[in-house]
């Protein structure tokens, strides 16, 4: 693979981008700029898991589409193998397998196995090579085994349409890899075909690049992880270092049997620090509270007493190891819709 | 660099196997070349009669040629149509960014694959049409709309550049349609398929020479009195097409370039 020369998969360097987006009405419609990204660096290493981590509207996909030749920055470049996106990329298509969105992408009236041959004719591959490539891809993402392969798309399940997508954007065994949130929408057992099949090529010297905005996903499959918000990013590292980062800050959890109001109101009580509710299970809230280390039983007593006064049972409170949920709130701001900037 | 023939095979795979998995659609491409002659021969009808129309364009055998050039009609500057078509097509089904960043340049997909649209429409129009014109005008009837065929593809060279161009500015231009969709009825209404081009307003006269379709609607008018028959009619259509193959085509070249890095930059694909 003469690709490996090029000392990094991916170098991305100060991108920046605008979009110009028309508002109002049909004729006295106003221009406005929107600025997705505003220097956006970082580089992906051969054999590395890359993952762009950003809430909604962060620049994740722009960046994406840069580093795919889709879309043109205005300022800045990304280099894949060490050639330019923006000025080679011809030489850059040869070297990505891209995959784009879930649900949509393919041929709604063609089946799995005509959707793949038609990529893979369009990507230069032909006849028993093809024939082999499209088995082989079939078998390792698991279509086979669902029995999916002559299934039309329309017909077929989200997580089957991402083993699809995963298997077209590996049609020709290229050496890196640009996945724009590929588990997005995909139930436990999907997601982890795909997740392991990421680590899998990232053992065998490929580069990936994914975005999404799962931490629990970041922190079990990316070998480094760089945070993304407002078009820049603003951290990044392994998923150790960068909980390393909030070392003075650590995640107290309540499990609460209350409603979802009551939670909140119980999380704005004991606040200060930021609280949010996550997941439901089996009737029970978690309320998490970001306090620092000295001061994390005091919440604890605290949180235990206000939910006294409001009527909330609480079924357990311990501390926690920060996770990289808390990195991201400690650096964003909490909100999940981050908005972009503009 | 993937290879042309892969790319040709891809398109005219995709073409098959669609209708292959629409099986009425099969059926209708057979059915409409003769709902269009339908068409063309009620418009007959308004002329007086089909004789009156015959002599009206100047032709001998007004059935056969209405089967050539109803065929025109859906074929000639089907390039324009399926070029962009297939442009919109990709960006309906999202399959666009994927089509996109192959390692292919867009315009050579883009004509391939209008290319590949146009070939399959015309050949099952062909295929279609070809029992009933042996059906009405015998063997000479049967060669004569082969020609047209042959000139018809022809014909579409000119177009190549245009039909790029249009493709990109109907992405470009992000409405959910193809904006130069006018194109067709007008280069149709100055090839004289429906009217006799001396009864159009001097301008669009003028205009017509301009247009290649024009020229194969001279031939199939010209195979169908069987007077200079079909080979000459390919030869002569040929010279002035010839030279619009090249001139059109290179006038075009910067647009198309312009048009890509335009849409490159607006984020359309
Ligand atoms: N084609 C476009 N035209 C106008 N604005 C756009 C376009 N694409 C993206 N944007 C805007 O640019 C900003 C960044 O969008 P982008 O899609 O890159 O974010 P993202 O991180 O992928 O978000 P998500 O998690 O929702 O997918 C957003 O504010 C978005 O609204
Ligand atoms: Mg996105």
């Amino acid at each position: 693979m003469a690709a490996v020369a090029a000392p990094h998969a991916i170098e991305v360097r100060g991108l920046r981008k605008s979009y110009w987006v028309r508002e109002g009405g049909l004729l006295r419609g106003r221009r406005r700029r929107i600025e997705a990204l505003r220097g956006v660096s970082f580089t992906v290493g051969w054999g590395e898991v890359y993952g762009l981590l950003g809430p909604n509207g962060a620049g994740k996909t722009t960046t994406v589409k840069i580093i795919a030749t889709l879309l043109e920055p205005d300022e800045g470049d990304a280099l894949v193998a060490g050639y330019s996106s923006v000025r080679e990329p011809l030489e850059v298509r040869e070297r990505i397998g891209v995959m784009l969105s879930v649900e949509r992408g393919f041929f709604w009236k063609l089946t799995a196995r005509e959707n793949l041959k038609y990529f893979g004719l369009l990507y230069g591959l032909d006849g028993r090579e093809l024939e082999e490539r499209i088995e082989e891809l079939l078998e390792l993402t698991g279509l086979k085994r669902l029995g999916a392969e002559n299934r039309r798309f329309e017909d077929m399940s989200l997580g089957m349409r991402a083993r699809l997508g995963l298997a077209r954007a590996l049609l020709r065994d290229p050496p890196v890899l640009i996945l724009d949130e590929p588990t997005l929408g995909l139930d436990p057992p999907s997601a982890r075909m795909v997740r392991s099949i990421l680590r899998k090529l990232a053992s065998r010297g490929k580069a990936v690049l994914l975005t999404t905005h799962n931490m629990f996903e970041a922190e079990i499959v990316c070998d480094r992880v760089g945070i993304i918000s407002r078009g820049r990013v603003i951290a990044e590292g392994s998923p150790g270092e960068l909980k390393a980062r909030v070392s003075d800050r650590v995640p107290v959890v309540l499990h609460v049997r209350a409603s979802p109001t009551e939670a909140e109101a119980l999380a704005q009580r004991i606040g200060g620090a930021v609280s949010r509710l996550t997941e439901r299970d089996g009737g029970l809230l978690y309320v998490r509270v970001l306090a620092d280390p000295e001061s994390a039983e005091r919440i604890i007593q605290r949180a235990i007493e206000e939910a006294l006064r409001l009527g909330v049972r609480v079924a357990e409170a311990r501390i926690e190891e920060p996770t990289l949920e808390d990195v991201f709130i400690a650096l964003t701001g909490a909100s999940e819709e981050g908005g972009g900037g503009g | 660099m993937a290879s042309l023939k892969s790319l040709v095979k891809a398109e005219l795979g995709v073409q098959w196997w669609w209708l292959k998995n629409n099986r009425v659609m099969l059926v209708l491409s057979f059915v409409w070349p003769y709902m269009a002659v339908l068409v063309l021969l009620a418009m007959g009808y308004a002329y007086g009669s089909i004789q009156n129309m015959a002599r009206r364009l100047g032709v001998d055998e007004p059935v056969v040629y209405l089967m050539a050039a109803s065929m025109v009609a859906f074929a000639a500057s089907g390039i324009i149509d399926n070029a962009s078509g297939v442009a919109q097509w990709h960006r309906w089904l999202g399959t666009l960014p994927y089509v996109y960043a192959a390692p292919h340049r867009f315009p050579v997909y883009l004509v391939v694959s209008g290319f590949a649209g146009s070939l399959f429409i015309a050949t099952t129009n062909l295929a279609a049409m070809l029992p009933g014109a042996l059906a009405v005008g015998g063997l000479r009837a049967g060669l004569g709309l082969l020609a047209v065929f042959a000139v018809m593809i022809i014909a579409s060279l000119p177009l190549v550049g245009i039909a790029v161009s249009a493709a990109l500015l109907s992405l470009l231009a992000r409405e959910e349609g193809n904006v130069l969709s006018f194109l067709n009825p007008l280069l149709l209404l100055l090839s004289g398929v429906f009217y006799p081009i001396d009864v159009l307003p001097r301008i669009l006269q003028w205009m017509s020479v301009l247009a290649p379709v024009r020229y194969v609607v001279e031939a199939a008018r010209i195979a169908s009195t069987f007077t200079g028959g079909p080979v000459r009619a390919v030869v002569v259509a040929s010279y002035y097409l010839a030279v619009m193959i090249a001139v059109y085509n290179l006038l075009s070249l910067k647009a198309v370039g312009a048009l890509e890095s335009a849409a490159r930059r607006r984020g359309v694909f």
